[in-house]
């Protein structure tokens, strides 16, 4: 592993001086540069170019002086992923914050990737639209960053991720050609996707400087329903009951005690959202009550957007201590054998689950953070055998090295491997960040 | 088989791995594998039927020893020529491979072979109270392995997506041989979305064996409305409004005139000759919303003054709304002997425009266009309908259809919105993709597959021996009236 200093010597020097030529706004400060640490690791230079073309030519300079890259944007998924093996230069998309093009009669938007997601949900509210998309901290968070990191919240399990709104991109290569797929129009099969290649693979095969996504209008009510539970595993019974017994609903969240708690409620229980038309939202809901036998004491609100959104947030927070978060995706039901897995593994657990989507997040504390690798693969091993996947997405830095945080890709590793090669032969982005070390 | 020709050792490694009954090589037994829904033709060497993943894989590997061309192939229903042997060797048909390995009710899953046709996929779910929800027209026909390969759409896909927002995981044997599972059981496993990939690409990476696809609960309730316009701008206007209103219909689906009037005649539809459009809208979903969406719709609807209003909730009701339109192209055949089928995609508010544009091509060809379209996401289908009896009226044919294919690109569409790119329309991809993105999918293609063995002369614009269909004008994409013909 070549340390940041070591990158930054003489022989490297002229590279960074090429790449600092290429963008008006590049830092080498000091105090500067430890706003773009990650995982502990302080870049030679940052940069934050103003147009698409002077971040082509940023990474064209990096990639010709073998300069190692790290993409960055609101930086609140910048916990995610391996250490860098490599970082000389941060990438800083957010002064790239317009909207291209938006039609609000065709339910497409396009936008530049260093775009606020709240800005973007903003604009598109005056328009009685959305993407239908929960991104956590999104007065923080970029377009771009979303899209890579594959964020999506609650709504999944009927909305999906990025790659089921993602229509069109631009996508700048590490040679600083700049490519696209898809296009702007909502139904499309023109070439390979490569909006599909490009969502969820975090920065490791090129930059993007423009997305497209198809929008849904804004539901016209939007109403929740908690309904009390004695612990999650009944929270976890009680919401499958719901996702097989209603339909509609576009969210169903199991919450244990300890996760409950820190969104202000009292107990542990199942959290239900649906939206839509007037007369529709509240039947769906008063029928989940009727499948949970809750009782007619248990009333549907108008839905607290504060009360979702911190719930998104949830999935983008390191947790305090020795501890981890993990994302476990399993098939929903096995749920409960998966919370029984992480259990297992410690029992210091905040967990909660999307019983819909087959979705289990869970804060993993261990006596001591050297502990935190074995408690992490003993987890994984659990959820592996259920045949889901576990996914660390926050560890401290020092555990983080010592474990994996991705788990096994699969068959697919092969061709993964190969597309990194041809996308980023010199592994100029992101090297080691993703799965199997690419 | 005939007695004269001898198979060539090709064939015969086939017959050894596959059995003598699964391949076909005679050359008048591969006369009905040289097409495909399009008018254009290839001949295979050899079709084989494997009828498991290693069949699939035996198969392949046999062609690269002879360093021959493989061309997967479902139903053989495609619009865009995506499953013609155009360069010969192996034509590997999936037919075989037709059994529903698993539905998990629990999960909403199934598990299936390629050659499972799709609707027999929700007749299967249907008893769970689960449906497969990508329905393209040639539902009983299509193949679910087929539909992956060109990520097939459908009327419905409006409000639920397209193939690939319902496959989970793939069995995939790429092209070299091996046998890989990508994704599944749901979609957050880490890496690479290399099923969104391979769904999509036409059948250029590699042969799909198993697919894992999402099933849905069947919706409580549907409700049709069919609309009778004096003009398409009301229409249209009409669909914006319901669209604007906040509701996301199920399907929005438009004839125009002259299909109207290829329509009435055949299937006595009460539809007036004179009328210019008629819009059908579906909503579905849980009871409580569908009686509200529905009531929302029919007022909007209402306040754009159609000449008339139809209603039905009961199948056999809902099923005489959609006759005109799912029995739009074959009652074309009764006003020219042949058409064909173009699959443009335009931003929805510029649908009017293009329409009208669209008759003005036509009209400077002397070619009769009839139109009928996906209203709600801008995916159009003009039939052009002619005569090729008549010296020189395909040839017309063919320059009208890439003249709308332009118009479709220079309105912000796009040259496909569900049939794929193919042998078809291979030559149109840098009218919407520069040479940067077009190398971009082949570095996407060289991580699947080296050489250009697999699946040749499709999608890409460039390809040596793919003869004379390479050039878009020399294209014999004509559609002959059939009824094999679906959109």
């Amino acid at each position: 592993m070549k340390s940041p200093e070591a990158s930054a010597g003489l022989s490297d020097g002229a590279g960074i001086a090429a790449v600092a030529a290429a963008t008006a706004n590049a830092y080498s400060d000091t105090d500067a540069l430890d706003r773009y640490l990650v995982d502990g690791l302080r870049p030679a230079i940052a940069v934050c170019p103003s147009t698409a073309e002077e971040l082509a030519a940023v990474l064209r300079a990096a990639a010709t002086a073998d300069l190692a890259v790290v993409l960055q944007g609101g930086r609140t998924a910048i916990g995610l992923g391996a250490p860098p093996t490599r970082y000389d230069v941060a990438l800083d998309t957010s002064a790239l914050g317009a909207v291209i093009d938006h039609v609000p009669d065709d339910f497409t938007i396009t936008v530049q990737s260093g775009m606020r997601f709240a800005a973007l949900q903003t604009f598109l509210a005056d328009h009685g639209q959305f993407v239908p998309l929960d991104v956590p901290f999104p007065d923080q968070a970029t377009v771009g960053g979303s899209v890579a990191a594959a964020r999506s919240g609650p709504r999944r399990g009927v909305f999906g991720g990025p790659r089921d709104w993602l229509i069109g991109c631009g996508v700048v290569l590490s040679h600083g050609a700049t490519v696209h797929g898809g296009g702007r129009v909502v139904k499309n099969v023109s070439g390979y996707d490569l909006c599909k290649l490009f969502s969820g693979s975090l920065g490791t095969l090129g930059c993007i400087v423009e997305a497209t996504f198809k929008l849904r209008p804004l539901p016209a009510a939007d109403a929740t329903l908690i309904i009390p539970a004695a612990d999650l595993d009944a929270a976890i019974d009680l919401g499958r009951q719901i996702a097989l017994g209603v339909n509609g609903l576009q969210s169903i969240i199991a919450l244990d005690p300890v996760s409950a708690h820190d969104l202000g409620l009292d107990e542990a229980g199942v959290v239900l959202r649906a939206a839509g038309v007037e007369g529709a939202v509240s039947s769906t809901l008063q029928l989940a009550g009727a499948v949970a036998q809750a009782g007619s004491a248990i009333q549907p609100e108008p839905t607290a957007p504060d009360f979702w959104q911190r719930l998104t947030d949830r999935e983008g927070t390191s947790p305090r201590g020795n501890a981890v978060l993990v994302r476990c995706a399993a098939p929903p039901d096995s749920l409960r054998s998966a919370t029984a897995a992480l259990r297992a593994a410690t029992d210091q657990t905040c967990l909660w689950a999307y019983a819909d989507a087959g979705l289990l997040f869970g804060q993993l504390a261990a006596p001591t953070s050297a502990l935190l690798p074995a408690m992490v693969a003993t987890a994984r091993k659990g959820i592996e055998a259920l045949g889901g996947s576990l996914v660390v997405e926050h560890a401290p830095v020092t555990e983080k090295c010592a474990m994996d945080v991705w788990g096994p890709a699969g068959d697919g590793i092969t061709i993964m491997r190969r597309i990194k090669r041809e996308f980023d032969p010199n592994a100029t982005l992101s090297p080691g960040r993703f799965v199997g070390g690419i | 088989m005939t007695g004269m020709a001898t198979p060539t050792p090709f064939v015969r490694d086939l017959q050894e791995a596959l059995g003598r009954d699964a391949v076909i090589w005679a050359l008048e037994d591969l006369l009905v594998y040289e097409y495909d829904g399009t008018f254009d033709r290839g001949a295979p060497e050899a079709v084989a039927f494997p009828a498991s993943t290693a069949e699939v894989a035996a198969a392949i590997q046999i062609a690269n020893v002879y360093e021959l061309p493989i061309t997967p192939r479902g139903a053989g229903t495609g619009l865009s020529g995506g499953a013609l042997a155009v360069r010969g060797g192996l034509l590997l048909s999936l037919n075989r491979m037709r059994r529903i390995l698993d539905i998990d009710p629990n999960n909403r899953t199934a598990l299936v072979e390629p050659g499972v046709v799709n609707l027999d996929l929700s007749v299967a779910a249907e008893p769970y109270g689960l449906a497969y929800m990508p329905d393209p027209s040639s539902q009983r026909a299509c193949t679910i392995g087929g539909n992956v390969a060109e990520n097939a759409g459908g009327p419905h896909c409006l409000a639920y997506g397209a193939t690939t927002n319902h496959v989970l995981g793939l069995e995939l044997v790429t092209p070299d041989g091996t046998v890989q599972w990508l994704g599944g059981p749901n979609r957050e496993r880490p890496g690479y979305d290399l099923v969104g990939c391979v769904v999509g690409s036409e059948g250029t990476v590699g042969v799909v064996t198993k697919i894992q696809v999402k099933l849905m609960p069947k919706p409580e309730a549907v409700r049709t409305l069919l609309a009778i316009f004096d003009s398409m701008r009301q229409a249209s206007s009409a669909v914006s409004g319901v669209i604007k209103a906040g509701i996301v219909p199920a399907a929005l689906e438009m004839i125009d005139q002259q299909t109207i009037a290829a329509v009435e005649p055949v299937l006595h539809t009460g539809f007036p000759l004179d009328a210019e459009a008629v819009l059908i809208i579906e909503v579905d979903g849980p009871v409580s919303q569908v009686q509200a969406e529905d009531a929302i719709v029919q007022e909007i609807v209402q306040s754009f003054e159609p000449r008339e209003i139809r209603v039905a909730s009961e199948l056999p009701d809902r099923e005489r709304l959609w006759a005109g339109r799912k029995g739009a192209i074959s009652c074309l055949g009764h006003i020219q002997p042949n058409y064909y089928i173009l699959d443009g995609v335009v931003p929805r508010t510029k649908l009017p425009a293009v329409l009208d544009e669209v008759s003005h091509i036509a009209a400077r060809y002397d070619v009769q266009v009839a139109n009928v379209f996906h209203a709600g996401d801008g995916n159009l289908h003009p039939c052009l309908l002619f005569d090729d009896r008549i010296p020189g009226m395909s040839e017309r044919v063919l320059d009208a259809g890439g003249e709308i294919m332009r118009l479709c690109v220079d309105a912000g569409g796009a040259i496909t919105g569900e049939h794929g790119v193919g042998l078809e329309k291979r030559s149109y991809l840098p009218w919407i993709f520069t040479d940067d993105d077009i190398d971009a999918f082949a570095r996407l293609k060289a991580a699947f597959a080296s050489g250009d063995t697999f699946n040749p002369c499709k999608v890409f614009p460039s390809g040596h021996g793919c003869g004379e269909t390479s050039s878009a004008h020399a294209q014999k994409v004509i559609q002959q009236f059939g009824a094999d013909a679906y959109v």
